[in-house]
């Protein structure tokens, strides 16, 4: 009896603990990506400024020397290399595809010099967020597996 | 308003976007920016913000939230101008140029044996 009460209270806590890692990971992936249908051009110069910094700290990684046995722990690991040139590369595409829209949407107001208020449609907005995200998480990846 | 604004970009200035120094200026930021009127005080707080944020990797996960709640905030100020457009141009033209020189390099080392 105490067994099977020591199993059900040992699987009652696991199944707690997985909706807990989930609900961590959800709230963090939607920490800056959005789901209205919308975002104002600010969002846009945030989001791109971010991806940014992101691009430039992935590159400061990347011109460290190549990790070997007598380079750590000031290295970087080489299978970094093609994920962060594929989050950066699909960031980029996001971001100017972001900024062609602002433009285009805002070209009366630029046109004057007028500040311009109009919504971009979200989808490539997401896509730079998430895109920036994963630059995050790969550089902290490598860079705390070789102890930086 | 302004004049908080440039405290904030001197002080980054001087101690760099530190883990300590990024969640004091992140919680000051957070009270200055949604009494921004102009497009050129939400710049200025866009400048402030995206120094920290790539700091943000090293930020605890509380912080997080106050991250979004200040882009929120930005949102809903809204305001672009031309100006601004032209600025991210040219900071986007400088970052994807170090970035091409460095991989690059990476890419041809990598090639070699070790």
């Amino acid at each position: 009896m105490n067994h099977v009460l020591r199993l059900a209270i040992a699987a009652v806590v696991a199944s707690t603990l997985a909706a807990c890692t989930r609900d961590t990971q959800l709230f963090l992936e939607g920490a800056h990506a959005v789901s209205t249908a919308e975002v104002s051009g600010t969002a846009i110069v945030v989001a791109t400024r971010a991806f940014g910094g992101a691009e430039l700290l992935a590159a400061s990684y990347l011109n460290l020397r190549r990790c070997t046995q007598g380079t750590r722990p000031l290295c970087r690991e080489a299978s970094a290399t093609p994920v962060i040139k594929g989050a950066v590369y699909s960031g980029r595409i996001a971001r100017d595809e972001l900024k062609a829209q602002l433009r285009a949407v805002c070209a009366a107001e630029y046109a004057v010099g007028a500040e311009c208020t109009k919504g971009i449609p979200v989808a490539s907005y997401n896509t730079l967020v998430r895109a920036t995200k994963t630059l995050e998480d790969a550089m902290a990846a490598y860079r705390a597996a070789t102890n930086q | 308003m302004q004049s908080v604004l440039a405290a904030i970009t001197g002080l980054l200035a001087l101690v760099g976007p530190t883990v300590s120094a990024g969640s004091g200026i992140l919680a000051l930021l957070a009270k200055v920016v949604p009494s921004l009127g102009s497009a050129s005080a939400v710049g200025k707080a866009i400048e402030v913000l995206t120094t920290i944020v790539p700091a943000g990797i090293k930020l605890a996960q509380d912080e997080y939230p106050i991250i979004k709640a200040i882009i929120a905030d930005l949102r809903g100020n809204g305001a672009t101008t031309k100006e601004q457009m032209d600025t991210l141009d040219a900071f986007d033209a400088q970052c994807d140029k170090v970035f091409d020189v460095a991989l690059a390099k990476a890419e041809t080392e990598d090639k070699e044996p070790q």
